[in-house]
């Protein structure tokens, strides 16, 4: 090879195999597309029926713990909507319909700007509800423990609440962390772009 | 107009899968997912631009959207400036045109989306000013970026492409 041009001439005649789909294959791929995110929907709803169901029974048997397995169903629920807000299927149809004929360093730009606040937001949205769901979990079983020595409750709270801390801190980390590396490659896009 | 599309840019789409797709199985997949994109967004086509500049960004940006979902599990991207002051970890000589595309292809899925796609890009053919309105990079930065691919393409390929020559 002696010129650029001949790695742009290899590239251009590269042997192929792949049959493009015909338009009644894209029809058909795109209702199973749509089934497939009727699908996640319906699994994402019956699992918070079943969570909620399963501590609707813990407030009937356990009435000392009425109050905590109420916090947890409203924890449950409001994640369960935000994950539905903000779910990626969601974000995927999205990119299809709005996004996908800009410039392709807007596009990237969008997608990069979408991941660098949900990482950042992650404190908001899901963050809070399940602090306040381990809390309330923490509380009940110190108030009231079900079969269990409160003296062995006592006994284990420490490291129960250490664990708590380390996964809460270690995803608040990461979060942080990943939401950085967005933001020095938008800055690097926006030299790009700008210039 | 899909099928006007299929006819015109069905081989370049292929290529461009390739670029992103190392698998052939998930090629195949991303592929797909980039004809059923172009169908659903022709409802929107409003000439504003030419077709071949809507087909490629609707391409590009499907498959950086793949790219950007398997980020975690990807091996880390590099820019073509890191490229081109890093030194070739093959250092066996090319001794024919499907080890050349076999190089090429290592080379491509190891940058950035957008380095990527000014890369494939320019392999198409197209010229800086087409390159800046698919992309939407400043026509400088494009100028200086095919600059970068041709000084890296000419160190990895025609210095160790001995046998090719």
């Amino acid at each position: 090879m002696t010129e650029a041009r001949d790695v742009q001439t290899l590239w251009q005649t590269q042997p192929l195999e792949a049959r493009p789909l015909s338009i009644d294959d894209v029809r058909r791929r795109a209702r199973a597309l749509d089934a497939k995110v009727r699908r996640q929907d319906a699994i994402m709803i019956l699992s918070a029926i079943v969570n909620t169901g399963a501590f609707v029974a813990v407030m009937w048997y356990l009435p000392q713990l009425r109050i905590v397995a109420a916090i947890i169903i409203a924890t449950v629920i409001v994640i369960v909507s935000q994950y539905r807000r903000r779910r990626p299927s969601r974000q995927a149809a999205d990119y299809l319909t709005s996004d996908s004929s800009n410039p392709c360093a807007d596009f990237y730009r969008t997608a990069l700007v979408r991941k660098r606040d949900m990482a950042r937001q992650l404190w908001t949205w899901f963050m809070p509800p399940a602090i306040l769901g381990q809390a309330a979990l923490i509380i009940g079983f110190v108030i009231a423990p079900p079969n269990v020595p409160r003296r062995l409750v006592l006994m284990a709270l420490p490291f129960w609440i250490l664990i708590d801390v380390v996964i809460f801190g270690f995803g608040w980390r990461n979060a942080r962390r990943e939401a950085k590396k967005m933001e020095r490659e938008l800055d690097a896009l926006d030299s790009m772009t700008h210039s | 107009m899909y099928e006007e599309t299929v006819a015109n840019y069905g081989a370049a789409l292929e290529r461009l899968a390739r670029a992103y797709e190392p698998d052939a199985d998930r090629r195949r997949d991303l592929l797909q997912e980039i004809y059923l994109a172009l169908w659903r967004s022709f409802a929107g086509f409003d000439g504003r631009c030419s077709l071949r500049t809507w087909v490629y960004r609707i391409a590009h940006n499907t498959a950086t959207s793949l790219v950007l979902r398997r980020k975690g599990r990807a091996p880390t991207l590099v820019g073509l400036d890191e490229l081109e002051v890093q030194a070739d970890d093959d250092t066996h000589a090319i001794v024919g045109e499907r080890q050349a595309m076999h190089r090429l292809q290592r080379l491509i899925h190891r940058l950035q989306p957008i380095d990527r796609q000014i890369i494939l890009l320019y392999l198409e053919g197209f010229d800086a000013a087409s390159i800046g309105e698919i992309t939407g990079i400043s026509a400088g930065n494009v100028a200086t970026k095919v600059h970068r691919i041709k000084a890296v393409l000419k160190r990895r390929f025609h210095e160790a492409g001995g046998g090719n020559d």
